[in-house]
This record gives C-alpha cells, sequence and structure tokens, in this order.
C-alpha cells in the first residue's frame, strides 16, 4: 500500500503544479491515452463476448481498439514529420530512418498502429473464409495483439525517452501507467490459463511467470523508482477493479445461445491477480541489488517471484471461491452467459489440471525457469529503457 | 440374379446443391412463409426472411438456438425481426449459427390475435472455404512488406542512435553494431511470417477438414436386392450411421432417376439392415445409367443426402412396386417443355401447372401450385395423402448436381420438424397426436385437389420437377419443367 500512497501523493501533487503539466509534451499525453483506449477496448469486448456474444464490425469496444492505431499512427505521423520538415526541439534527440527524424518511440509506436490497421481487413476476410469469431488466437488477433503491444512499446520508449531527457513526476507516473496497461494486455492475452479456477495448478503459475516478471522488471529499472512495480502492479489492480465495479452497471442480454446463465448486465473481469505483494518484494529487492550481475539478480528475482505469488496467490483463491467473494466487490459471483453449471468455474471449484505432484512440481519448476528468463529479459530491457534519450 | 450388374461408384456432392430451406406453416394463429438462406462458412450469419399475410403484427421475432441436446434448452434472446420497407408483408432478420449440426431458428409473432411461434430445423454446415480475392491479397502483401521493412529500421534506429545523448552522431562501432542487429531481426521476422503461414495453413486444413460432405454411398445389386451401403465421410465425429428417424415412417427414402434423360424415376423405401446399410427389392429398371439420391434423417435432426451412380448395362427384372414405393415415367429431358402446364396420370386423370409456367428467377421463394383433375377437367375429390402428406416432390437440375425433396411444407423433413419445442409442446397438449407434423401430415381420407410446394431454385438452370401424389389406394407421378435464369442483375 505504500507504493500507492506514494504515487497518489506525487500524481496529486504534481496535478497541482501547472508548471509540470505543462512540461510534460503534448504527445506523451497522446501516448499514454492510445493505449488506454485499446485495453480499455480489449477488456470491453471481451466483456461484451461474455455478455451479449455477438457482435459486429462497428461495437463500440472495436472502435476503442482500433481508436488507439489511428491515434498513435496519426499524433506519431505528425511527431515525425513535424520533426523531419519543420526541425522541431525534437530534432536533436530524434532516430533516422528512411530519411525521416523522429523519436524512436514515435516510428514504433506507428509501426504498431500500421499492424493494427492491417489486421482489421484480414480478420475481416478470415471470418468470411473461416466463420465468426470462434477462437480468441487466430493469425490477425495475435497481429492485432501484436500491434497494441507494440503501440504500447512504443510509447513506453517516447515516454523513457522523454523522461530521461526531462525527469519529473508526472512523466515518470504516465511511464508506469503505460507500463501497467501494457502488463493488462499481456496478462489479458493470457487469460485463458489464468482464471480463478486454475489457480491452483502449476500451470498458472508458469503461465504467470512467462508474462508479468518481464514487466515488472522492466519498468523498475526502466523507471529506477523505489517503487515502481509495485505502482505498476497497483494500477494494473485498480484497472481491473474498476472494471468490476463500473462494467456491472450497464445492461447487457445475452443474443447467442445457449443461454446457461441469465446475464442482465456486462461481466466484468475477475478479481485482479495480487500481483502488488510480489512487486513490493521485487523492488526492494531489485531497490538493493543494484550492483548485482544480472544473471544472478534474475535468478533470485525468479525465484522469489513465484515463491511469493504461490503463497499469496494460493490461498487468495481459496477466498475468490468461497461464498465470502460473491458479491458486487469481490466480483466473483459474474458468470458470463455461456459457461454451463456443471463446469468447475461454474461451481466454484478448483479444475485438476496436473493429475500427480510430480506434474505439479514440474510445472512449478518449469515456471521458476520461466521467471529467471523473462526476470532477465525484462531486466535489460529496464537497464535500456533507463538509457534511452531518443 | 447371380452375379449382378455393376454399380457403383461414391459420388460426392454438396448438399446437393440446395441449401436453402423454405417452410410454410403457421406460427400459432398467424400463417407464415420462411425462407432461411443458412451461411457458406460456421459460425456464420443466416439470413431470416418471413412473409406473413395477417394483420395487426405488431413484432415478429427470431431466434437460433441447437435443435437437440441441452443447447435446445437455453434459446438467447429472439431479436426483432425488421419489416420490410419495399413489401409490408415482409420481415427480416439475421441470425448468427455458431457451431455444426442440427439447429432450428423458432420464429414468434406477435399481433392482433395474440402470439404463436414456429420452429424451423436448420443444418449448420460449413459448404466452402472463400478465397482471399487479388486486390486484397496484394493490399495485404504490400502492407506486410511495409511492416517487415519498418521493424527491421526500427531495430537498427534503436541500436544506432537512440541512447545517443542529444545532438550526437552514431560512430562507426553503433552502425556496425546496429546493422547486425537489422540482420538478425530480418532473420527473425521471417521466421515469425514462416511460423505464422505454417499456423495460417494448419487452421485452414483444420477448417477444410469440417467441410460439409454427405456419407459417400455405394449401390450394388446382388442377389435379386439392391445393397446400399454407407461411408462415413469424417466431417464430423457426431455423424453415426445407425441413428436415423423415421421420416413419414421410412428410415429411408430413395430416389433413382435415370440420367441424362430423367425420363424414370422410382421413390423407394429400403431397410437398414446394419450399420449404414440398406436393402431395397428393386422394382424392374431399364438398361441405362441412374443416379441414386438416398434420403435419411438422424437422430438430431440432422438430414443428409448421400448420392451414388448406377449402370445397368442390360434390363434388370424387379418385383413390382408396393406399399408406399412409387415410380414416374416423363418425357425425356430433351424434349424440356417449361411451358407444359399439364402432365398426365392414370385413367386419362391429369396435374395442372397452376402458375409459373413463365420464366423463373434462381433463389427468390415460389409457391409452385398445381391442382389434380379428372378426365372432363374437373378438381377431383378423391386425393388420399401420400405417406401423411398431400404430395411430395423432387426438383433435380439438369445433370443432377441439384437434388431436393420438398413437401407441402417445404423443405424441412418432418422427422425434424418432430424435434421442434413448438411440435413437443402440441405432443405434450395432445399426446395422441403425432407431434408438429400432424399439423402437416394430412389425417383424412380425403384432401383438397390443389397442393402447392414453397420451393426456391438454387440457381439458373434447365429444371425437372417429380410430384407424386395418391390416389384410390396407389401412388402416381406428374412431371413439370422449369426454365430458371440467375437473378437478373
Amino acid at each position: 500500500m505504500a507504493s500507492i500512497t506514494f504515487t497518489t501523493r506525487d500524481v496529486s501533487r504534481s496535478l497541482n503544479s501547472t508548471q509540470e503539466l505543462a512540461a510534460v509534451p503534448w504527445y506523451c499525453w497522446l501516448a499514454a491515452l492510445s493505449v488506454t483506449s485499446a485495453v480499455v477496448g480489449v477488456e470491453w469486448d471481451i466483456s461484451w463476448h461474455r455478455s451479449i456474444g455477438r457482435d459486429s464490425f462497428l461495437t463500440p469496444a472495436h472502435i476503442a481498439i482500433y481508436l488507439c492505431g489511428i491515434l498513435a499512427g496519426i499524433f506519431c505521423s505528425y511527431l515525425i514529420l513535424a520533426t523531419t520538415f519543420q526541425r522541431t526541439n525534437l530534432d536533436r534527440s530524434s532516430v533516422t530512418m528512411w530519411g525521416f527524424r523522429g523519436p524512436l518511440g514515435a516510428f514504433l509506436a506507428s509501426w504498431g498502429g500500421v499492424l493494427m490497421l492491417t489486421s482489421a481487413p484480414f480478420d475481416d476476410w478470415w471470418h468470411s473464409a473461416y466463420g465468426l469469431d470462434v477462437k480468441v488466437l487466430s493469425p490477425p488477433h495475435v497481429m492485432l495483439a501484436i500491434g497494441i503491444l507494440t503501440v504500447a512499446a512504443g510509447s513506453l520508449v517516447l515516454l523513457a525517452g522523454r523522461k530521461n531527457r526531462a525527469p519529473g513526476t508526472l512523466v515518470d507516473f504516465l511511464f508506469l501507467y503505460v507500463g501497467a496497461l501494457m502488463m493488462t494486455a499481456l496478462l489479458v492475452v493470457s487469460m485463458d490459463y489464468l482464471y480463478v479456477t486454475m489457480q491452483h495448478s502449476g500451470l498458472f503459475y508458469r503461465v504467470l511467470s512467462m508474462v508479468a516478471p518481464a514487466m515488472l522488471a522492466a519498468m523498475a529499472l526502466g523507471s529506477g523508482r523505489r517503487w515502481a512495480a509495485t505502482t505498476v502492479a497497483a494500477l494494473y489492480s485498480l484497472l481491473q477493479l474498476g472494471l468490476i465495479w463500473v462494467l456491472p452497471l450497464f445492461s447487457a442480454t445475452p443474443k447467442l445461445g445457449p443461454v446457461f446463465n441469465q446475464v442482465t448486465h456486462f461481466v466484468p473481469p475477475e478479481f485482479p491477480l495480487l500481483l502488488v505483494i510480489p512487486a513490493a518484494l521485487l523492488d526492494t529487492f531489485w531497490w538493493h541489488t543494484r550492483n548485482w550481475n544480472l544473471w544472478k539478480r534474475a535468478a533470485v528475482s525468479g525465484l522469489l517471484f513465484v515463491a511469493t505469488a504461490l503463497v499469496v496467490q494460493w490461498p487468495w483463491a481459496i477466498f475468490l471461491e468461497s461464498p465470502m467473494a460473491r458479491n458486487a466487490f469481490f466480483g466473483m459471483d459474474y458468470l458470463d452467459y455461456l459457461t454451463p453449471p456443471t463446469t468447475y468455474y461454474a461451481r466454484h471449484l478448483f479444475t485438476p489440471i496436473e493429475m500427480t505432484s510430480s506434474a505439479f512440481w514440474t510445472e512449478m519448476g518449469m515456471a521458476v525457469a520461466a521467471a529467471i528468463l523473462t526476470s532477465r529479459i525484462g531486466l535489460s530491457l529496464g537497464l535500456w529503457l533507463r538509457q534511452v534519450r531518443r | 440374379m447371380g452375379a449382378a450388374f455393376l454399380l457403383l461408384a461414391a459420388s460426392l456432392q454438396a448438399h446437393v446443391g440446395s441449401p436453402d430451406i423454405f417452410f410454410e406453416g403457421k406460427a400459432g394463429p398467424y400463417p407464415v412463409s420462411i425462407a432461411i438462406r443458412p451461411p457458406d462458412v460456421v459460425p456464420g450469419i443466416a439470413e431470416v426472411e418471413i412473409r406473413t399475410p395477417s394483420e395487426g403484427i405488431t413484432s415478429v421475432q427470431v431466434v437460433p438456438f441447437p435443435l437437440v441436446g441441452i443447447g435446445s434448452k437455453y434459446p438467447p434472446t429472439p431479436d426483432v425481426a425488421k419489416r420490410s420497407a419495399v413489401d409490408p408483408l415482409v420481415y427480416n432478420s439475421a441470425v448468427w449459427l455458431m457451431a455444426f449440426g442440427s439447429y432450428q431458428v423458432r420464429i414468434q409473432v406477435e399481433g392482433a390475435q395474440g402470439k404463436g411461434a414456429i420452429s424451423v430445423p436448420v443444418p449448420s454446415v460449413a459448404r466452402e472455404v472463400k478465397q482471399m480475392n487479388a486486390g486484397l491479397g496484394w493490399v495485404l502483401a504490400l502492407l506486410m512488406l511495409l511492416i517487415v521493412a519498418g521493424a527491421v529500421s526500427i531495430a537498427g534506429a534503436a541500436v544506432r542512435e537512440s541512447t545517443l545523448p542529444e545532438g550526437e552522431a552514431p560512430g562507426l562501432a553503433q552502425r556496425r553494431h546496429s546493422r547486425l542487429v537489422m540482420v538478425g531481426t530480418a532473420i527473425g521476422i521471417v521466421a515469425v511470417l514462416a511460423l505464422g503461414n505454417w499456423w495460417w495453413g494448419v487452421e485452414a486444413n483444420g477448417y477444410r477438414s469440417h467441410i460439409y460432405r454427405p456419407p459417400a454411398m455405394h449401390a450394388e445389386l446382388d442377389g435379386g436386392l439392391l445393397h446400399l451401403r454407407l461411408i462415413d465421410s469424417g466431417w464430423s465425429s457426431r455423424i453415426n450411421l445407425n441413428d436415423f428417424l423415421p421420416d413419414h415412417g421410412h428410415l429411408m427414402h430413395l430416389f433413382i432417376v435415370r440420367m441424362p434423360q430423367m425420363d424414370r424415376m422410382w421413390h423407394l423405401h429400403p431397410d437398414l439392415v446394419g450399420n449404414g446399410e440398406f436393402v431395397q427389392a428393386p422394382p424392374s429398371l431399364p438398361a441405362g445409367s441412374y443416379k441414386l439420391f438416398a434420403d435419411v434423417v438422424h437422430l438430431s435432426g440432422f438430414p443428409e443426402t448421400p448420392v451414388a451412380d448406377l449402370d445397368l448395362p442390360a434390363d434388370l427384372a424387379g418385383k413390382p412396386l408396393s406399399g408406399d414405393d412409387a415410380e414416374g415415367v416423363s418425357p425425356p429431358l430433351s424434349a424440356f417443355a417449361p411451358q407444359r402446364a399439364t402432365s398426365p396420370l392414370r385413367n386419362g386423370y391429369r396435374m395442372v401447372r397452376l402458375n409459373a409456367t413463365g420464366p423463373l428467377f434462381a433463389k427468390q421463394m415460389q409457391h409452385l401450385a398445381f391442382e389434380v383433375q379428372d378426365r372432363s377437367g374437373r378438381p377431383v375429390t378423391d386425393l388420399e395423402p401420400y405417406m401423411g402428406m398431400a404430395g411430395h416432390a423432387e426438383f433435380l437440375l439438369a445433370g443432377a448436381s441439384v437434388f431436393a425433396h420438398v413437401h407441402p411444407s417445404g423443405t424441412v423433413p418432418m422427422a425434424a420438424l418432430d424435434l421442434t419445442s413448438e411440435s413437443k409442446e402440441s405432443k405434450r397438449v395432445s399426446p395422441h397426436g403425432s407431434g408438429h407434423a400432424a399439423m402437416h401430415h394430412m389425417g383424412g381420407s380425403s384432401i383438397p385437389a390443389q397442393l402447392a410446394f414453397p420451393f426456391g431454385f438454387p440457381k439458373g438452370g434447365r429444371y425437372r420437377m417429380f410430384i407424386q401424389i395418391q390416389r384410390a389406394g396407389a401412388p402416381e407421378t406428374a412431371a413439370f419443367d422449369f426454365d430458371v435464369r440467375d437473378r437478373a442483375r
């Protein structure tokens, strides 16, 4: 909680300071806005499919998703063209590509935008050839996901360059905020393995270890702030909580059958994973091991992450599956229309994944290996983000 | 008959070329004509068109859900069909068919006479994989090229310049490192694209393996019997070849048509003797080539029409027809005569076409009406139900790439219709009735001399229509020709 207090105080102080607000350039705000649009759009779209089931190309959720690509494409192109032809003060902190000059993040984000927009006609054709959305993971959807993640990565690099050139609390916060959105997007991509019913399986910890440590490490080292990873985890949690509390305020009716549950409102995502606690521990560890070799740091980070996640999430999952969590606050009484009442999920039971303890511990071993590897990647990325100046 | 004539061959045809569903019935007190055009891919969107002449309609609602199984108990919220701006008697809707198999589309009508509902069985299958058109292919290929080149250049720029202090130019070491990273990125991207392409192929092949194919059918004459053997085509693991429902009291309706002239036809009812094995004592068949169409309905209400060819090098002396078996003789297709309005029946009786003598357009729902007349041209009064219906009709396109077996209630098999919730409800209310089909099955011994068949020809061409009716205890067959044009553009 310390991290949240820290961040909130910092941000409110910044917001009071119009001087600093003015110091954060417009493109930083647009970068954060475009990633917000995609992540909120994706969460909305998932909720749409769990509540209504059927959609068309122009649903508000889809518009929000594609707005990210359009926004990133437009503002980054403008930034690049203005830097190239008007020789703005960004020129000295720009990279060169194909004769154009601009911040690296602008090139990266506009690339993501082009990939996102390319995926749209491809996806439309895919549906006409192989049917409407049955699978979340199809080549055009993966293309869209990579596009969104690249816009997020481009925005992070843009913000990293800015904060490294002209440090400030607000731009630091925006950097952590976009990191939180990017981690949310990565967790959404992996959501099939992260449901609460899976949280007593080794598979859950392995998949989580393949996603979270990299983001936490990259953000912690990229930011250089004492509680950066914790702030990222807290922002991710707040976003999920916001969705749990807001989405059910809007009515929705299933338009596809079979309708096993008479859904009347938008079904929100599950209660956020308790990443705040492993993140706080890792923040502390990374803060005190700045001089360690990266592999050594990664090895301890991976072990710490898996051990803490296990100790925290395992009992927390028991609570979430209990009647005490079936209320509007924890949101564990929301069921989508197509989950049959006979399923483990609907019965609030843990799905047996590994049938033997050796299978479980093998998965846990792989989780540790994955966490070490992704921590290592994250640490390197973080160091690079800390150095980006253009 | 000894060792027989030969036979055979498995002809694989699409669901005999006529996927659209046409239905005539009553949603409670409201008479409705319904056309459902299923999608080519599943999951996909089916178009639904409902026409009702009733006045005072306040709403028409449409909902799709599985015909049997747990899904049939949990339909979603219906959609409100839109009233056509062109024809106020017509309502349109589009519904999603989510899975392969037996679906039903329920139509709920509300109006001055209260509420009424009817469900129409719809087989939900994928028929094709659409190819990407060249224009889109080029656009995507160019965009991909841009994306690949962009990724390589961005990776290079990141390594070359991203961490340099403001205003500083990259040195030789950075440039060299950048080039290495660009080569590495290019290799990586090619690998990713190859992986993506492989994945695309796997998905496409997976989808293709689920494209609907009827069971193959082998037809063989042996020991004086016609043996039909169905062989699973493997498009769905849920298809069994021993789970057939009786339709009009028969597990199979077999139609034998002499090709290519379509001048002789038989409507027979083989018996099931084993898993996918049927046997029929054949009638006398003159030498020639024959096309066999076998209509069956699975327990799930899913209908199939396996097709086979049969070549008879010499005349076959068979048994006289009995029971519900019928035969028909008509002029050869070389004497195609869409203007011919009369088809002769026994004893100087005849069947007269009451409409549709001019050219027709494909895809449009028609109500093809006929009257059975005596020698003096008066409507007959001695028509009897033929297997519970006023008549059975078969439509064949020249070349036999289209075959449809239709009743006055439309293209839906009665056995499937009996599985709908409305039919089950009517069974509950009237346990002595035979379900929904009873509404369509003709009960009494005397039925009107006029009969009509709702149908939409799937594409342009020369069609032959055979109609079986029953009079004086014996079935008879009339034949008409239709000249159908593809819809004017």
